[in-house]
C-alpha cells in the first residue's frame, strides 16, 4: 500500500512527523519505502533519493473479531535472535487450559467455534498453556540464537477451553 | 537608424536604472509611526502575503504605546496593501519589538506573536481563520510584563505544538521558554528547561539545528559581549549554554540569521556589528570536519561593511540556487544586497536597491505581487520619516526548488512494527527570514510491501 504524510514545520527549517501505517495493515516483515518532496509557493519541487527500511518484531491483528474471539494475546520483548519474547494472554476463562498455536502465516478461516487467525496449513505446533484465577497468563519463548531465522515469521493465537474462546493474533518476525 | 537607436536607448533605459528591488511609492499604506518588526504572512487565507508591523516608540522604557498595523495584501485587485488594522486587529496601542506568525493552536491559520518592551505585556493575538484577531495574551501566556526585543518559536520538544522563546533586554536577563501545551496554552519553564545563564540587552533569538543533532538549539543574540548558544538535549530542555563558540560581538549586535549558505549540510550564520560596526557571516564547521566550530568571516562581506545595520534576511534575488544577503541599514547608504558565490564570498551589488535614505528596523521578505519574483518590506523606526517601505524584486522568478540541508537516515530495521517512523529534515528555500523559509510542504511519499507481493 502507499500514503502521503506531510511533515509539520516546527520552525527553524526543522520539518517533522512522523509515518503511521493505518490500522489494521500488517507492516511486520514489510520493507517501508520513502521519499521526501518539498514543494515552494511557486510549486517548484525537489525530491530525496528514497530510503528504505525493513520491518520485525511483534505485531498483533485480527482485533475486536468478536464472537468467540473475545480473548486477549500481546506480546512484548525482543525478536532478534538470542532475544526473548514474552506472550501474555487475558480475558480468558479463569482456571482453564488451552492452546497456543503457532504457525508460519497469518489466516482468517471461520469455524462454527469462531475464527482461526493463523494458517492451519502451516501449522507449527500447539503448546499447551493455561489461565491463572484472573483468566491470564504469560509464556517467554526465547529466540535461537540462529542468524537463518532472521525474517522467519510465526503467528500466534490461543485457543482456551470451557467454554471455547479464542484470542487475537500476533506475529513475531525475527530480527536481525 | 537614428530613431531607433533613439528606441532602443529608451528602451533600455529603465533596465540600466533599475536596482534589484526597487521602492513602491505609496504602496505601503497604514500611520507613519515608529516600526521595529515587520512580517509577512497570510493572514486570511486568500493566497497572497499580507503585512503585519510591530509598533511602538521602544528605543527606551518611557517609549509610547502604539496600534500594530495590518496591510491586507490586494495588489493583484489593484488596491495595493490596504490599511484594515481597525476591523482586523484589536484596538490596543503596544509597545512592540517584533511580531512572528505561527498557528499557535494547530486550527490551520496564522497567529501573531508580538515581543515588547517597557516592560510591558507581551502580545498574542489569535486569528479566527478569516484574518480577525483578538488578544488572548494574558489567558494563553499569562501575565507577562518583559522587556523582550525579539521572539522566537519552534517545535523544540517535538510534541507537535509550536514553543515560544522570548527574550530580555534588561541588564542581566534571562532567556526564556514557553511550552506550548498543543492547544495554544504556554507556560513558563524557563526555571527547569533553561540554563540560568545572564545576559545583558538581549535582541535577536534564533532556533536552529547547529549541531546536526535533530533539534532546535538556540542563537541567543545581543548588545553585549558574549553570544550565546543553548544547546537542546532533545526533549526541550536548554541546560547547556555556551558563549565560546560565536564571536564575542558589542554593544551594537542586533540580529543573527541561520541557513546553509554554502551547500554543505549545515547551517551558517551571518551576525550584525561583532566588531564595533563591521557584520560577519559565520561559517559553520562541522561538515566536513565532524567537529562543530564556526569561522567568522568578515572580509568575505565586500562594500559596505562598518555600516550601522539591524537586520539580515536571505533571498536568493539571482535564482542561481544560493541565498544571498539582504542587509537592513540605518546608514544613509541604505539597504545592502550581498550576492553570494557559493564559496562564502559576498559581494555587495551596486544595484541592489533602490538608493533610499532611511532607517531600517526590521525587513520581511515574499512575494507581494506574485509574480514569482521576490519582494522585500521593511519596517522604519529610531530616526527619520518612519515611513515604512516595500520593494519589488525584478530578478528573474524563482524556479529554484526548496534545498534538503538533511534528511534524516533511519536505521536498515525498525522493530516497531505498527510505527510510528519519525522521519525529520531540514530544509531551506529562495527566501529565509527569522527561521521561516518559502517552504509550502514538504511530504513523505511512504510505500509498504512486503516480500513476494506483487
Amino acid at each position: 500500500m502507499t500514503g502521503s504524510t506531510p511533515l509539520r514545520f516546527c520552525g527553524g527549517l526543522f520539518f517533522r512527523d512522523a509515518i503511521t501505517p493505518p490500522p489494521g495493515v500488517p507492516t511486520n516483515g514489510a520493507t517501508v519505502s520513502f521519499a521526501l518532496v518539498a514543494t515552494d509557493w511557486r510549486g517548484n519541487a525537489t525530491t530525496t533519493p528514497t530510503q528504505s527500511f525493513a520491518v520485525c518484531g511483534l505485531q498483533s491483528y485480527a482485533l475486536g473479531l468478536g464472537g468467540t474471539n473475545t480473548g486477549a494475546l500481546a506480546a512484548t520483548g525482543t525478536t532478534s535472535a538470542g532475544g526473548t519474547a514474552t506472550f501474555a494472554w487475558s480475558a480468558l476463562p479463569t482456571s482453564s487450559g488451552g492452546l497456543l498455536a503457532l504457525a508460519l502465516g497469518r489466516a482468517s478461516v471461520p469455524f462454527p467455534e469462531g475464527i482461526v487467525v493463523v494458517d492451519p496449513g502451516s501449522l507449527v505446533t500447539l503448546v499447551p498453556v493455561a489461565t491463572d484465577a484472573a483468566g491470564a497468563g504469560a509464556l517467554p519463548i526465547p529466540i535461537p540464537a540462529s542468524p537463518p531465522l532472521v525474517g522467519l515469521r510465526v503467528a500466534f493465537q490461543g485457543l482456551f477451553g470451557g467454554p471455547l474462546v479464542l484470542t487475537n493474533g500476533v506475529d513475531l518476525v525475527v530480527c536481525p | 537608424m537614428k530613431h531607433s537607436s533613439l528606441v532602443a536607448a529608451l528602451a533600455a533605459a529603465p533596465l540600466l536604472a533599475q536596482a534589484s528591488f526597487n521602492q513602491q511609492v505609496g504602496l505601503v499604506t497604514g500611520p507613519t509611526v515608529m516600526s521595529e518588526g515587520v512580517v509577512l504572512c497570510d493572514v486570511d487565507g486568500d493566497g497572497d502575503q499580507d503585512v503585519v508591523f510591530a509598533n511602538g516608540y521602544v528605543l527606551n522604557s518611557a517609549g509610547s504605546a502604539i496600534q500594530p498595523t495590518l496591510l491586507i495584501n490586494k495588489v493583484n485587485q489593484g488596491l495595493g496593501l490596504v490599511d484594515e488594522t481597525a476591523s482586523r486587529l484589536p484596538a490596543l496601542a503596544i509597545k512592540g519589538t517584533l511580531v512572528v506568525a505561527f498557528d499557535i493552536e494547530g486550527d490551520g491559520d496564522k497567529d501573531l506573536l508580538f515581543s515588547c518592551n517597557g516592560p510591558s505585556q507581551q502580545r498574542l493575538y489569535v486569528n479566527d481563520g478569516a484574518g480577525v484577531f483578538s488578544d488572548q495574551s494574558v489567558a494563553r501566556l499569562g501575565a507577562l510584563n518583559l522587556a523582550c526585543a525579539g521572539c522566537a518559536y519552534g517545535d523544540v520538544d517535538q510534541d507537535g505544538d509550536l514553543d515560544v522563546f522570548l527574550n530580555d533586554e534588561l541588564t542581566n536577563g534571562q532567556l526564556k521558554l514557553f511550552r506550548n501545551n498543543g492547544s495554544g496554552v504556554f507556560s513558563n519553564v524557563t526555571a527547569t528547561h533553561v540554563a540560568a545563564a545572564p545576559k545583558t540587552n538581549q535582541q535577536d533569538v534564533v532556533l536552529c539545528d547547529l549541531d546536526n543533532d535533530w533539534d532546535l538549539d538556540v542563537v541567543n543574540i545581543g548588545k553585549s559581549a558574549g553570544q550565546q548558544i543553548y544547546w537542546n538535549d532533545g526533549t526541550g530542555r536548554f541546560l547547556t549554554v555556551t558563549t565560546a563558540l560565536l564571536p564575542a560581538g558589542t554593544g551594537l549586535t542586533y540580529e543573527a540569521e541561520a541557513a546553509d549558505l554554502d551547500h554543505d549540510g549545515d547551517l551558517d550564520l551571518a551576525m550584525l556589528s561583532v566588531s564595533s560596526l563591521t557584520d560577519t557571516v559565520i561559517r559553520n564547521n562541522l561538515v566536513p570536519s565532524g567537529t562543530l566550530s564556526f569561522t567568522s568571516l568578515t572580509t568575505a562581506l565586500t562594500g559596505g561593511n562598518g555600516d550601522d545595520d539591524n537586520e539580515w534576511l536571505f533571498v536568493d534575488f539571482d535564482n542561481d540556487g544560493f541565498l544571498d544577503l539582504v542587509d537592513g541599514s540605518l546608514q544613509s547608504s541604505g539597504e545592502k544586497l550581498y550576492r553570494n558565490n557559493g564559496a562564502f564570498s559576498f559581494a555587495r551589488q551596486a544595484t541592489g536597491f533602490t538608493a533610499v535614505v532611511d532607517s531600517t528596523l526590521d525587513a520581511a521578505v515574499g512575494d507581494l505581487n506574485n509574480d514569482g519574483v521576490f519582494d522585500i518590506v521593511t519596517a522604519q523606526g529610531e530616526s527619520g520619516s518612519f515611513l515604512n517601505r516595500a520593494y519589488y524584486g525584478s530578478g528573474p522568478q524563482d524556479t529554484q526548488p526548496p534545498r534538503f540541508v538533511r534528511v534524516e537516515q533511519l536505521p536498515a530495521v525498525s522493530t516497531r512494527p505498527d510505527g510510528p517512523w519519525v522521519v525529520r529534515a531540514v530544509v531551506q528555500d529562495s527566501a529565509v527570514d527569522d527561521g521561516e523559509t518559502s517552504v509550502r510542504t514538504v511530504v513523505a511519499n511512504w510505500s509498504i510491501a512486503h516480500p513476494g507481493a506483487s
